[in-house]
Order: structure tokens, then C-alpha cells, then sequence
């Protein structure tokens, strides 16, 4: 049986479907059975969670022996153009699956805030869901599986934000992140079938290789443009800035989890296996330039934000391009890093945030959850911005390092950076702000604090510190990045670690120091700001007036649509083809009427010619005006005269 | 051997429909019904019993007919019309149970749907080119009287236009009929007889000039067919057809006669005319690639359910026109695919909007000052976003809907000949995920519109009819495989004539 579980994916994959089956189950029937639902929920992501930790103590055994399991799904596999499905377990799978099962998990002792939605059935359905999506996309072997992990979490997106579309605000906002969200997905989806036009499959596994010899490159170029494209849009950047900003009443952890932080999860599945090809066909570092000036637009309209949770979205989008950044600049260790600190950090503002705005009601306040809470709010911020201790530092420092290879680069990624950390500390400084006291019950309060544990370092890095000193002193165990990704993250020059750390550390001071001097002081320097310049200010927190730009774009089609439509079905079909037949017909029918009445005319006449001669004679002799023995004998000597004549 | 399993499943809905005429109208509904699904019964018995990796036509039925012309009863199923076979077995009895409480002449209407079943299940076997132009003439009547007498104000004047499109279609398809029947000696409406590139090489004299058989016969047909299924800009009796017909009856129009329309360009062009087809395809292509956009461009100005679905239609046939025109094994499998999906889909659509119109009296869910007439439908009537969530997901092509795999497949194809219509045809599909979200999102969410009514949700009847139509949309995403190896030899077989 151990054996069994050993060489065969069946178990984790049967554990995501348990999961799978129960959110769906809750979504359907959620409603019949109050209550339970979280308990169904619960249990499914306890399966996954077993799961994991059985495959993961079998897989830890061994020498990090990757399960490989493959299918033909959409015609064979070994044909050009095949649509396979398989599984790949490797610990980078096994890890974010772990811990996409683990924050949902603790997401569920939120129990005093979610019981308040108006359904909060579909709001653990969508947790499962969600979650179940995450953990496929991360333990697929090919790109068509991490499509169906990266549809679940958009369901779940989906469904999460639309327990609240009864209003017409919630329902704006469930609609434009669905398209937004479809649009990316299909984009990245075309990427991948053109990728497969010539290739038999796609595989995800570390020594595939994509670039074929002799293959003229446009489908591979034209395929993993698509694709790096769609992904980015999985995780919302400029353009699509508006939905993220925009004003919404859905729980704030469940925002950031289920419609900013599991997609994008999703997407980064595909984006961290795939770097080697990204990087090998050279889309990497002219991508990672794009996903730089996305992040900066991301920030600058986020410090304009009137409402936290709107600046909260804004800094977890700007935090996944920053991640792309590092990704195409740097390595997938500190894009990983990256992601899971601004993910997790996001979350924990997200949760304290929200407890600290919910209006006291009980005679006897708080103080202590405030205080709880305000914490977690800071230790969030810390968590995002790459303090020391905590895995964004991990991958902070890295990429500051291979910058320094470019140092024509470093200006514009330092400013970046520095704004990025001014606008976590600003949204930890408005958090801490909002009220000294709560009624957040502490066990909504105590899951926080799981997940500032889950974005430590010495949790993904074995070091105190994060990986951020040099010959790490400081390392407790091996690094799960290096098992991640073959290979260790130490820095070999000393130079240019002083030079990085520095650079590093001093940006991120200023930063804090900013951030306490614009927002964390009793008047807040930015609204000042805005109130000065409330129209450039306003162009900025609205996403850059894309919006509007996207209406009259989307108008320009519907004239486009609506002016064809006239034509062709109007104009042409209804009025000009059938006029013409009618004027065509009846004028061909009116001329051969006329030709018709002359030609009858002519034979009339003509007729009446014949006849009128004999008759006229017949009529005199029946007068008697002509004898007929007369005309006989005239008749008679015509004929013979003729005879004669011709004899 | 001949296999009467397919005359029962052919003629069991003409007797049916015979005998629901003469009895009381409670006991003529289950009759109806009963014919349908008896005929339907044996669809899926011989699709079941069919077997995989054969090009071969595996349930046949011969006997002579007409044998002075040659005509012949000849009826085959292999694995280029199997995928039609189950389409109009799925639709039609969810069809005459969609129309259950029809108040005027359902008898009439039954009647008429039962005819048609048996005119659709008749062209799609049928392996004699007089037979299947036999029964494609007769499926233009029954949409004649369905819409000349259950549709909207506008009725005549729709019904009129659909027959005069029809006949003139019928007309230019008779034409290259008898044209292909003279140029072979002896004389053959047979399929199998005339295929192998039979009409290669031959001409006919035309008013003193030389023109190929194939090549004008091609024309004819395809020109045919194009008034037949909605090929911009030749589609304006289709869309007014969507706006007056019972919603029922544009769903058998759209998810019924559309896909089989495809299925004989298929069928008769790639068997009769291969050396011509090498030639069109990048015609086929261009003609695809603009109803993909045209189509995708007016259904964002749409603001009628009905309109909108006419749109997504003409859309889905430039999509399944791109995969036959790319004359590539993986594109036309693909194409033959999205024939069974696009068909599902789109009866999906038809059947949820028909529910609505039912329980609302409007399909028009914007005002002309763009006010929503519709919202907030998924908090009171859950099964029916639900339903039309699938709905919206396959014709996008999200993993795990039939959409998927045909639109996958179509891509894959199509980019290595076509790469420019490809990217196009992604345009497209981007303009879907707008509109259709946009419908959704004015449909189903928000609060109530301004002309919004009191909304109960799917009944067990429309469950029940509703549930095939969603189930086959899951189970074909999810478990593409068998019908795909039972296309694949066969497209394989008919692609080698071509190359």
C-alpha cells in the first residue's frame, strides 16, 4: 500500500477532488444545510491537508524523487498537437499546495465575521474551491491541468464576490473581474495551443525543454507571448486597475484570498516553472520591464486611495508584478519569496484591518484585540516589504544583488522598490489607525498570526534571518528553496553583498520613515496632497481614467456592431434587395406589358388586313354591288391565261 | 447487413408525429414525447454499439429506391456524422418537453418538431445525395409553419424570409446535384460511388466555355448551404427568424439545423470535391475568420437575449468553418467536435433565455436608454445562473466544458496554416468573454430592473430537460476521448483524399 502511495499520484489527486466535490457540494446545498457547511468544507481541506503530509513524509524519505504521472486527454499523446494531462509532485507543488490548504483552513476560525454574509455557504464553497484550484495548478505536469486549477480559483473568485451581487456595486465588480479574469485565461489558453502546434506535449518538469531545433520560432514566440501575457493578467496589473480599486463590501480576507492572492497562485504555478523557457527565449527580461512599470503605476495610484482596502488591493497587485520582476530579472527563489510575503502580509492587514473598522457594539470594548490586531497589521506590513526574518527579505536582497550585475537598472528598481515598501508601511500605518478598540472574537484574531508564522523565513529559507546574511551564520536547517529549485541561494561576493545589503536595508528604512512621516502622524501628508490636487490625484486612484477609455473603446464596438447590423440586416436585406427585386421585377414586367400590347396591336392589324380584302369582296358580291358569274369568268380566264403562260 | 435500427430511429418521430394528430391533446404531448425519446433510444444504442478506430461505416442500411435514376435508400452512420446523430437525439426530446405547456396547437407544434427530427436524423445518415437533399428540402417546411404560426408579431414576414432563403438554397444545392449525377457515368447520387476524387478532372460545356464540374458544383453547394446556416453577410432571415421565433423553435434552428448544415459541407465536400477543397480552403478560412468577428462585433451591440444568440451562432460557425478549412486533421476533428458542442451550447442558451421569456414575456434585458430590464435573477432563481453559468463557460471554452476541447483542438490546427486567423478568432473570443459576462451580469446579478417581475426558478420539468443538455456539456469537456477516436479515422480517411 506504502508502495503504492509511493509511485502513484492517485492519493493527492483523489484528496484535491474530495476537496473539489465538497465545495461544490456546499455551494448546491449549502443553503438547505445551515451550518454545516463549514464543517463539510472543513473536513475537505483537512483531506488535503492529510494528503499532503502523507505524500510529503513519503516523498521526504527519499532523495526528492519527483512523481511523474502522464495522460493523453485530447488526442494521443505522442501525436503532434496532444492535449495531455498528468501530475507532477514535487516539494514546490507539495509546498503551496500545503499552504493554499493551510491559510484557507485558518480562514474558517473566522467564523465571527463570515457568519455575518448574507451567505456564507458560498463563501466556504468558494474557500474549497479555490483551494482545490491552487493545489491542481501547482501539482500539474502540464500546462491544460494548470488551466483547470487556474479556472477552479477564478470560480471561486467569482462565486466569493458574488454573495454580495445583489447590489449593483458588488455585481459591477463580480462581472468586470470575471472578464478581466476570462480574458487573461484565454489569452494564456491560446498561448499554450499555439505552443502546441508543434509539439507533442507540454510539459512543466524542469528539463523540458520548449525551444525545438530547426522549428522556425514564430509559434513558440507567438505562443509564450500569449501566455506570459494571460498570466499577468491573472494577477490584475495596470490596466485592469480599476476592479482592484474599486469600492467593495465583500470580507476583506476573503477579497485578497479568493479574488487577488489564489489566482494569481494560480498563475505564478506556471509562470515559476516556466522562467527557464521565458528566460531562454528572451521574453523574460524585456517582460520583466513591463511588469516594473506596472507595479509603479499600481503604487502611485494606491497611495492615493481614500479607502485602505483599496490601497490594500492596489499593493497586493503591485506586490505580484514585483514578483514578476523579480522573477525575469532576478530568480524563481526570490520571486517565490516575494509572492508568498505580499500574499500573506496582504492577508493579515486584510484581517486586522477589517476587525479594527467593524463598529464596536458591545458595552465593554476591547482593547487588547485592538492591540492584537494592530500588531498583526504591522507584522503584516513586515511580512510584504521584506523585513528581515521574514521570506519577501529572501527575495529582496537577491534582487537587489543581480541588479547590481546591471547597474544602469539599479535607479529606477530602487525607486520602485522604495515606493512599493512606502505604500505597505502607509496601509499598515492607516490600519493601526482606524480604532483602539474591537470585538473581533481571538479566535478570528489567532489565525492571523498563523499566517505572519507561515511567511517567516526560517520556514522557507532554514535561516533566522531569511537568508539574509552573508554565509548564512544564522541557518537553523536546509533551505526549502534550494529543494525547490536546485540550487542555493548564498551570496558569493562579499563586495557586492555589503553594496546590496546597504542598499537594501537603507531603502528600507527610508521607506518606514516616510511612510510615518506622510501617514503614520495625526494629519496624513497624501490626502493633504489630494486636496491640493484632487484632479491629478483622482486620475491616479481611479486607474489612470482606463476605465472610461475602455467604455469608449467597448462603445466604438457596439457602434461598429450596431452599424453593421443596419447595414446588413436592415439596409441590405430588408429594404435596398428587396426594393430592387420589386423595382427590377416589376419594370421588367412593365416593359415586356408594353411590348406585349404592341406586338398584339401589330397582329391585330395585320390580322385585320388579311381578312378585311376577301371579305370585302365576299360582302360585295352577297350585296349584289358584283355579280358573282362576272367574277367567275374573270376567276376562270385569270387561270387559264396563267396555265397557258406556263406551258 | 442492413441495420433497420436506423430506419426505426429515423422514421419512429414521422409515425409518431402521425399518431399524436388523431388522439386527445394530454395523451398526443406523451406521444410525442415517447416517439422522440424512442427514436432518440435508438441513437445512443447505435452510437454505443459503434467501434472506435475505424474509419468504416459501421451501421448500415441499403435498399433500392428510385432505380431509374439510380436513388437508393442508403443510410450509414460512421464517425464524420455520429456526433450529428447524438446532437439531434439530445435536442429534440428536450425540445417537445420544453414546449409541455404550450396553449395554442401543440399538437401542431409537436408535430412539426417530430418532422423535423426525422428530417434531421435523415440527412445526417443518409449516404445518397437525393436522399439527404430529400430530407434537407423537407427540414425547410416545419420552421416555416413553426414560426409562421408560433412566433411573434412579426411572423409571416420571418417565416416568408427563412423559406425564400431556404428554397433559393435548396435550389442552388439541386443544382450542383444534378450537375455532379450527369458528370459521372453511369449516372450516381451515391456518396460512396461518387467520392475518391471521382469528379476530378471533369468538365462541362456552358454556354461555349469549359468549366470543371467540381469547381462549380463546389460553388453551388457551398453557396447553398451558406443560406442555410448564418454565413455573414448572408444571415439577415436568420436573425429575423431569432427575433420572431418561439424560442424553441430558433434553438432547433441554431442548435439543430445549423451544425447539420455544417455537417453536409463536411460530409459532401470533402468526400465529392477533395482537389477543389485544397484549393477553398483559405476561402473557407476568410469566410470563417469574418463571421467569427462580424459575429462577435454585432453581439456586443445586442441587447435581446434572442439577437444576441444569433450572433453567438454566427460566431460559432466561423469558428467551426476555421477548423474545416484548415484541411489539418487536428483542425477538422476539432471543427466536427464543435459542430456536437456549439450545438449543446447554444441550446443551452436558447433553452434558459426561452425560460425567461416565459416567466417575463421579454428577452430584451436592456432598455434603448440602456437601463437593465432584467438583474438580480441569480438570488431568486439559482438554477437558472447556474445553468446559464455552464452555458457561458462552454461557449468560452473554460477546462472541463465541451467548449474547451473543440476550440483547443480548432486552434491547435488552424495556427500552423492559418496563424493570422487564429490570432483573429482570438480577438473573437475575447469580445465573447465581454459580452457574454455583460449578459450575465445585466441578466442575473444586480438588483432588479426596472421591468423586473416576479421569478420562480427552473421546475422540475425544466430541470429535467435542462439537466441532459448540461450534463453532455460537462461529460463531453471532461471525457473527450471516445467520440474523438470514433472522428478521428474518419476525418483521417477523407483528409488523405485531399492531400
Amino acid at each position: 500500500m506504502t508502495n503504492q502511495i509511493e509511485h502513484s499520484p492517485t492519493l493527492l489527486v483523489l484528496c484535491t477532488f474530495i476537496l473539489l466535490f465538497s465545495g461544490l457540494a456546499v455551494f448546491i446545498w449549502g443553503k438547505k444545510l445551515p451550518g454545516k457547511g463549514v464543517w463539510l468544507v472543513g473536513a475537505g481541506l483537512l483531506v488535503l491537508l492529510a494528503g499532503f503530509g502523507l505524500d510529503e513524509g513519503l516523498f521526504l524519505k527519499e532523495t526528492f524523487r519527483v512523481k511523474v504521472w502522464m495522460v493523453g486527454w485530447i488526442w494521443p499523446r505522442q501525436e503532434v498537437g496532444a492535449l495531455t494531462v498528468g501530475v507532477m509532485q514535487d516539494l514546490v507543488g507539495y509546498a503551496m499546495g500545503t499552504l493554499a490548504a493551510l491559510v484557507s483552513s485558518t480562514l474558517l476560525f473566522h467564523q465571527f465575521f463570515l457568519s455575518r454574509e448574507s451567505c456564507p455557504e458560498k463563501i466556504y464553497a468558494s474557500l474549497a474551491i479555490s483551494t482545490a484550484g491552487v493545489s491542481l495548478a501547482w501539482n500539474s505536469l502540464t500546462p491544460w491541468l494548470s488551466f483547470s486549477g487556474i479556472a477552479l480559483t477564478l470560480l471561486g473568485g467569482i462565486i466569493s464576490f458574488g454573495t454580495r451581487s445583489e447590489s449593483n456595486l458588488e455585481a459591477n465588480n463580480v462581472a468586470r473581474f470575471a472578464w478581466e479574469r476570462a480574458s487573461g485565461f484565454l489569452l494564456a489558453f491560446f498561448g499554450a495551443c499555439i505552443l502546441t502546434t508543434s509539439r507533442s506535449a507540454l510539459l512543466l518538469s524542469h528539463d523540458a525543454n520548449w525551444i525545438i531545433q530547426g522549428e522556425h520560432l514564430s509559434s513558440t514566440w507567438v505562443g509564450s507571448i500569449l501566455l506570459v501575457i494571460g498570466l499577468f493578467i491573472q494577477t490584475q496589473p495596470f490596466p485592469l486597475l480599476s476592479g482592484i480599486v474599486s469600492k467593495s463590501e465583500v470580507y476583506a480576507p476573503i477579497r485578497v484570498l479568493l479574488t487577488q492572492a489564489f489566482p494569481a497562485w494560480g498563475a505564478f504555478s506556471l509562470l515559476i516553472r516556466l522562467q527557464p523557457q521565458f528566460l531562454s527565449l528572451g521574453l523574460f527580461p524585456a517582460f520583466g520591464w513591463v511588469a516594473l512599470g506596472t507595479c509603479l503605476l499600481a503604487i502611485l495610484s494606491g497611495l492615493f486611495q481614500n479607502q485602505w482596502r483599496s490601497a490594500l488591493g492596489a499593493w497586493l497587485t503591485a506586490g505580484f508584478s514585483l514578483s514578476i520582476t523579480f522573477l525575469a530579472f532576478s530568480s524563481r527563489l526570490s520571486a517565490l519569496g516575494m509572492l508568498l510575503g505580499s500574499s500573506l502580509g496582504a492577508l493579515c492587514i486584510a484581517a486586522a484591518g477589517n476587525a479594527l473598522e467593524e463598529v464596536c457594539t458591545q458595552s465593554l470594548p476591547h482593547q487588547k484585540r485592538a492591540t492584537g490586531l494592530k500588531i498583526a497589521s504591522f507584522l503584516g506590513a513586515c511580512a510584504g516589504t521584506g523585513v528581515f526574518g521574514f521570506v519577501s527579505a529572501a527575495g529582496g536582497i537577491h534582487w537587489i544583488i543581480q541588479t547590481l550585475q546591471l547597474p544602469s537598472l539599479i535607479p529606477p528598481f530602487l525607486i520602485v522598490f522604495f515606493l512599493f515598501v512606502l505604500l505597505g508601511w502607509r496601509l499598515s500605518w492607516r490600519v493601526i489607525r482606524l480604532q483602539n478598540v474591537s470585538q473581533a472574537s481571538w479566535l478570528s484574531i489567532f489565525p492571523i498570526f498563523i499566517w505572519v508564522f507561515l511567511s517567516l523565513g526560517i520556514l522557507w529559507t532554514g535561516t533566522a534571518t531569511g537568508d539574509v546574511l552573508l554565509g548564512n551564520p544564522d541557518r537553523l536547517f536546509s533551505s526549502l528553496f534550494s529543494l525547490f529549485f536546485d540550487n542555493q541561494a548564498e551570496f558569493s561576493n562579499p563586495d557586492e553583498y555589503v553594496t546590496a545589503s546597504s542598499l537594501y536595508w537603507g531603502i528600507l528604512l527610508l521607506a518606514f520613515l516616510s511612510a510615518y512621516w506622510t501617514s503614520g502622524r495625526k494629519e496624513d501628508l497624501l490626502i493633504r496632497i489630494a486636496g491640493v490636487f484632487p484632479r491629478a490625484t483622482g486620475f491616479l486612484a481611479s486607474g489612470y481614467g482606463v476605465d472610461q477609455m475602455a467604455f469608449q473603446m467597448m462603445s466604438g464596438v457596439s457602434w461598429l456592431g450596431r452599424s453593421a447590423e443596419g447595414l446588413i440586416d436592415i439596409k441590405i436585406w430588408t429594404q435596398w434587395i428587396p426594393r430592387g427585386l420589386y423595382r427590377g421585377i416589376t419594370s421588367i414586367s412593365q416593359v415586356l406589358a408594353e411590348i406585349d400590347v404592341q406586338i398584339s396591336s401589330s397582329l391585330e392589324g395585320a390580322l385585320k388586313r388579311l381578312i378585311e380584302i376577301p371579305a370585302k369582296i365576299l360582302q360585295l358580291i352577297q350585296t349584289g354591288d358584283l355579280r358573282w358569274y362576272l367574277v367567275f369568268a374573270l376567276s376562270s380566264g385569270f387561270a387559264l391565261l396563267l396555265h397557258y403562260l406556263r406551258t | 447487413m442492413n441495420n433497420h435500427l436506423i430506419s426505426y430511429m429515423v422514421f419512429l418521430p414521422f409515425f409518431g408525429a402521425l399518431l399524436q394528430a388523431f388522439v386527445s391533446m394530454t395523451r398526443s404531448r406523451w406521444i410525442a414525447l415517447a416517439a422522440s425519446l424512442a427514436a432518440s433510444a435508438c441513437a445512443i444504442v447505435l452510437v454505443v454499439s459503434m467501434q472506435i478506430q475505424t474509419s468504416d461505416f459501421q451501421q448500415m442500411e441499403s435498399l433500392p429506391w428510385v432505380g431509374s435514376y439510380a436513388i437508393s435508400y442508403d443510410m450509414a452512420i460512421d464517425g464524420l456524422n455520429v456526433l450529428m446523430v447524438l446532437l439531434v437525439a439530445i435536442l429534440f426530446p428536450v425540445l417537445i418537453a420544453s414546449e409541455w405547456n404550450q396553449k395554442v396547437g401543440v399538437r401542431g407544434m409537436h408535430g412539426l418538431f417530430l418532422v423535423l427530427q426525422t428530417s434531421l436524423f435523415g440527412v445526417v445518415c443518409a449516404q445518397d445525395l437525393f436522399l439527404q437533399f430529400f430530407f434537407w428540402g423537407l427540414s425547410a417546411l416545419p420552421f416555416y409553419f413553426l414560426v409562421g404560426i408560433w412566433g411573434g408579431e412579426g411572423r409571416e414576414k420571418a417565416a416568408f424570409r427563412s423559406i425564400v432563403a431556404a428554397s433559393l438554397g435548396d435550389a442552388l444545392i439541386f443544382s450542383a446535384l444534378v450537375l455532379v449525377y450527369y458528370s459521372v457515368d453511369p449516372h450516381s447520387f451515391s456518396l460512396k460511388e461518387l467520392a475518391g476524387g471521382r469528379l476530378a478532372g471533369k468538365m462541362f460545356d456552358f454556354l461555349g466555355y469549359e468549366l470543371p464540374v467540381s469547381g462549380v458544383a463546389f460553388i453551388l453547394m457551398s453557396a447553398g448551404l451558406s443560406l442555410r446556416a448564418p454565413i455573414w453577410p448572408f444571415h439577415g432571415w436568420f436573425t429575423e427568424v431569432a427575433q420572431e421565433a418561439p424560442s424553441s423553435v430558433f434553438v432547433a434552428l441554431c442548435a439543430g439545423s445549423v451544425p447539420v448544415a455544417l455537417y453536409i459541407f463536411v460530409r459532401v465536400c470533402y468526400l465529392l470535391f477533395p482537389e477543389t477543397l485544397s484549393i477553398a480552403g483559405k476561402i473557407i478560412v476568410a469566410v470563417g475568420a469574418t463571421n467569427l468577428v462580424m459575429g462577435g462585433v454585432c453581439a456586443v451591440a445586442q441587447k435581446g437575449l434572442r439577437r444576441l444568440l444569433a450572433f453567438i451562432c454566427l460566431s460559432e460557425v466561423g469558428f467551426v468553418l476555421t477548423g474545416i478549412g484548415s484541411l489539418n486533421s487536428v483542425g477538422v476533428v476539432g471543427a466536427v467536435y464543435q459542430q456536437l458542442i456549439f450545438g449543446l451550447g447554444l441550446a443551452g442558451f436558447g433553452l434558459f433565455s426561452g425560460v425567461i421569456s416565459e416567466r417575463t414575456g421579454s428577452t430584451v434585458f436592456l432598455a434603448e436608454d440602456g437601463e437593465r430590464t432584467f438583474g438580480g435573477i441569480a438570488t431568486r432563481a439559482p438554477w437558472i445562473s447556474v445553468v446559464a453559468g455552464v452555458v457561458v463557460a462552454s461557449l468560452l471554452g473554460f477546462p472541463g466544458f465541451g467548449g474547451f476541447v473543440g476550440h483547443a483542438l480548432v486552434i491547435i490546427g488552424s495556427y500552423s496554416i492559418h496563424p493570422f486567423t487564429v490570432v483573429v478568432s482570438g480577438g473573437a473570443l475575447l469580445l465573447a468573454s465581454y459580452y457574454l459576462f455583460a449578459m450575465y451580469r445585466s441578466v442575473f446579478l444586480g438588483k432588479p430592473g426596472v421591468g423586473s417581475h416576479p421569478f420562480e426558478d427552473l421546475t422540475f420539468r425544466e430541470q429535467a430537460y435542462m439537466f441532459p443538455v448540461v450534463l453532455s456539456l460537462l461529460f463531453f469537456g471532461l471525457y473527450p476521448k471516445p467520440l474523438i477516436e470514433l472522428i478521428r479515422p474518419a476525418v483521417l480517411t477523407v483528409l488523405s483524399a485531399v492531400k
